[in-house]
């Protein structure tokens, strides 16, 4: 995904004929089919079978009503949301500045942005563990400085989780704002500033509205997947900031329990599909596609 | 200058339209000099045209005005205050019209066009009271809730309008307003503009490169090359006397006749073949030997060569000259004749009312083809010294 791609029209018709069209159109599908929803048609049998091995809604139930996971659960969610604001709040004067960006120094700006999907989520999580520990390198300088209360523990507690999630879904949140930011017309802002508009203004009244599609896009793409998250809040958080995925990990590995691992996906599923939807009818879906 | 909120009259004549005082600006962007020194006076009320080619500083001329562009050297003044340096905004007091408009497409007509009196902290009931006599003015009335994306190209153009009116700037500059609007809207908005400008009394700076345009709308027009002002004047002054090769090729159709200027005799010499034909120099000008005569298409006629006249034919007055007939086109009102003229070596174009009583006159025909010579305009060629 570029930045610069997203812009293009779609291609012209004609490249390819009607039929041909159609029997694209069916590889893909295939391949949907194979190894997308067998699967998940199969997590979602195994997640409705319960202990002698009928059809029943009961194993789901019990999950849902499991005190341990209702929290789990929120405290899921309460991450994600969390992650996705501070995602915001940092990347969106960056990107008011990357959007301005022309020629090679745009170019620089995306390769900025995108270098750190290059490195694994892993490694880029053990290099937070070398930044952020008791004797890392922001606590050292912390302590030289001599900021009261130093060293922090910002490691294995919801802090190094927020960190850690924050830092590796950021370029998601940048992306979507730079693209809404780049369909900025700048005469809009030069005709505010005509019509007597101050800077703080023009940003509430005119560049804040326009750029509320990548604002809106970011968020969901943002918490949807730091929803899903596994990798970093297993290294960088604590027992009390396990997330859901890492149960469903647990389930598979530790427990050999399949059939719960399966329901809890399904959970994540439906309240991930649930969420989108809710937002695509309250935000437009078309507005979060184009801006995504 | 703080703003008057009036809201008993109607946006009306303006009391507060400004003069505007442009003195040697000039300009580099980029290495390349955009102005190079433009002086005009405006005065308050005066509705006033840039017209000139692309890239001939019109537009750059119009943002300095603005405030977008801060000169290198030179002074803008408006009214009494001098606002060169002073960034676009509140205190510089000027509405602008942008190329496309530039409306805010988050916002309905009625909220663009409130925006500027929002942004003044006015109360709702006064915005609502001005926003309405604004919409009324512009004629928009049952569309105020609409999003601009939802109105034509025309109804946008009159939105932005009046958003540029409804705080009652003293200067109200417009940019290309017209560019993007089909051949007859643009004729009936024309109209509409010159109306409204006569009507509100505004101070107007508007940039073209449409001199039928410039010539509907203006008390005088400022004619740019090059970054600077070619002839500043009434459309009628530059079209009956350009002072230069460019203003009389850019305004209007024009045949150029290069020759020497005889001042004893008050005749010209035709360069091209020696023919010597009544001329006079306009009066008041310095007198120059080599000049360019100018003939305007429509102040020629031609006529069949069936008896023989004098070259001079003093009975009229007229300087009838022969010749050949080579094209001939029926424009509608009227008919578009190219003649070559042997004694002055060069074609001219002729541009006469195709009557009832009109004779067909067919290519390769010999033809008579006459002025007065009061039409004839002189231009110098050479350097003032």
């Amino acid at each position: 995904m570029s930045v610069a791609s997203r812009t293009g029209q779609p291609a012209a018709s004609g490249f390819m004929s009607q039929g041909r069209q159609f029997v694209g159109l069916a590889i893909l599908l295939a391949f949907l089919s194979v190894f997308f929803l067998y699967p998940l048609v199969e997590i979602l049998v195994l997640s409705v079978i319960d202990a002698e091995g009928s059809l029943s809604l009961q194993p789901l139930y019990k999950l849902l009503t499991n005190a341990g996971i209702q929290s789990i659960l929120l405290q899921t969610a309460v991450t994600s949301v969390t992650v996705a604001f501070t995602c915001l709040v940092i990347a969106y004067p960056a990107a008011a500045c990357l959007a301005r960006l022309e020629g090679w120094k745009a170019t620089l700006g995306n390769i900025i942005i995108l270098f750190p999907f290059l490195t694994s989520s892993l490694v880029r999580t053990f290099v937070f563990i070398v930044l952020l520990g008791r004797n890392g390198m922001l606590n050292q300088f912390l302590v030289s400085i001599g900021v009261p209360g130093a060293p922090w523990k910002l490691l294995f507690n919801q802090t190094g989780v927020i960190i850690g999630m924050t830092y590796v879904l950021l370029p998601y949140m940048l992306l979507s704002l730079v693209g809404s930011m780049k369909r900025v017309d700048a005469r809009l802002i030069d005709a505010a500033r005509s019509l007597g508009a101050g800077r703080v203004t023009i940003f509430f009244t005119v560049y804040l509205p326009l750029t509320a599609p990548g604002v809106a896009a970011g968020l969901v793409i943002t918490t949807i997947l730091a929803f899903g998250y596994f990798v970093t809040p297993a290294l960088m958080g604590g027992p009390a900031q396990v997330m859901i995925a890492q149960l469903v990990e647990q389930q598979v590995v530790i427990m050999f329990n399949l059939s719960q691992a399966a329901g809890l996906s399904i959970i994540m599923l439906v309240i991930v599909g649930v969420a989108y939807a809710v937002a695509a009818r309250w935000l437009g879906i078309a507005r979060l596609m184009r801006a995504g | 200058m703080a703003f008057q909120p009036s809201t008993g009259e109607p946006l009306g004549r303006s009391t507060r339209s400004a003069a505007v005082q442009l003195s040697g600006i000039h300009k580099t962007l980029g290495g390349t000099p955009v102005l190079a020194g433009v002086t005009m006076d405006i005065k308050a009320g005066e509705f006033v045209t840039l017209l000139g080619p692309s890239g001939s500083g019109k537009t750059s001329t119009l943002m300095a005005v603005a405030g977008f562009i801060i000169p290198d050297s030179g002074k803008i003044t408006v009214g009494d205050r001098d606002v060169t340096n002073l960034p676009p905004g509140r205190d510089r007091d000027m509405g602008i019209v942008f190329q496309n408009y530039a409306l805010f497409p988050h916002m309905t007509v009625a909220g663009n066009i409130a925006y500027p009196l929002r942004v003044r902290g006015m109360s709702k009931a006064h915005i609502k009271d001005r926003v309405d006599r604004a919409l009324r003015l512009v004629r928009l009335e049952g569309l105020a809730d609409r999003k601009p994306a939802r109105l034509s190209g025309g109804q946008q153009q009159r939105v932005a309008l009046a958003r540029a009116l409804v705080f009652e700037p003293s200067v109200l500059l417009m940019d290309e307003p017209m560019g993007a609007l089909d051949v007859r809207l643009k004729q009936e908005l024309k109209w509409e503009i010159r109306q409204l400008q006569r009507e509100i009394g505004a101070t107007v700076i508007y940039v073209t490169h449409d001199q039928n345009e410039a010539m509907l709308l203006s008390d005088r027009v400022a004619l740019m090359q090059d970054g600077r002002i070619e002839q500043y004047a009434s459309p009628e002054e530059i079209y009956r006397r350009p002072t230069s090769i460019f203003a009389a090729r850019f305004l209007g159709d024009s045949n150029l006749i290069a020759g020497q200027f005889d001042e004893s005799a008050g005749c010209m010499t035709v360069a091209a073949s020696g023919k010597v034909i009544p001329a006079a120099w306009p009066s008041g000008s310095p007198c120059h030997g080599r000049c360019m005569a100018l003939l305007r298409p429509e102040h020629a006629r031609i006529s069949a060569a069936t008896e023989l006249t004098t070259p001079h034919s003093p009975a009229q007055d007229l300087t009838t000259m022969g010749a050949v007939l080579e094209e001939a086109v029926f424009m509608g009102q009227s008919m578009r004749y190219r003649v070559h003229v042997p004694d002055l070596g060069c074609a001219l174009d002729v541009q006469q009312v195709a009557g009832a009583g009109t004779t067909a006159l067919s290519p390769g025909r010999q033809v008579n083809v006459s002025w007065d010579p009061r039409d004839l305009h002189l231009i110098t060629t050479e350097t003032a010294s």
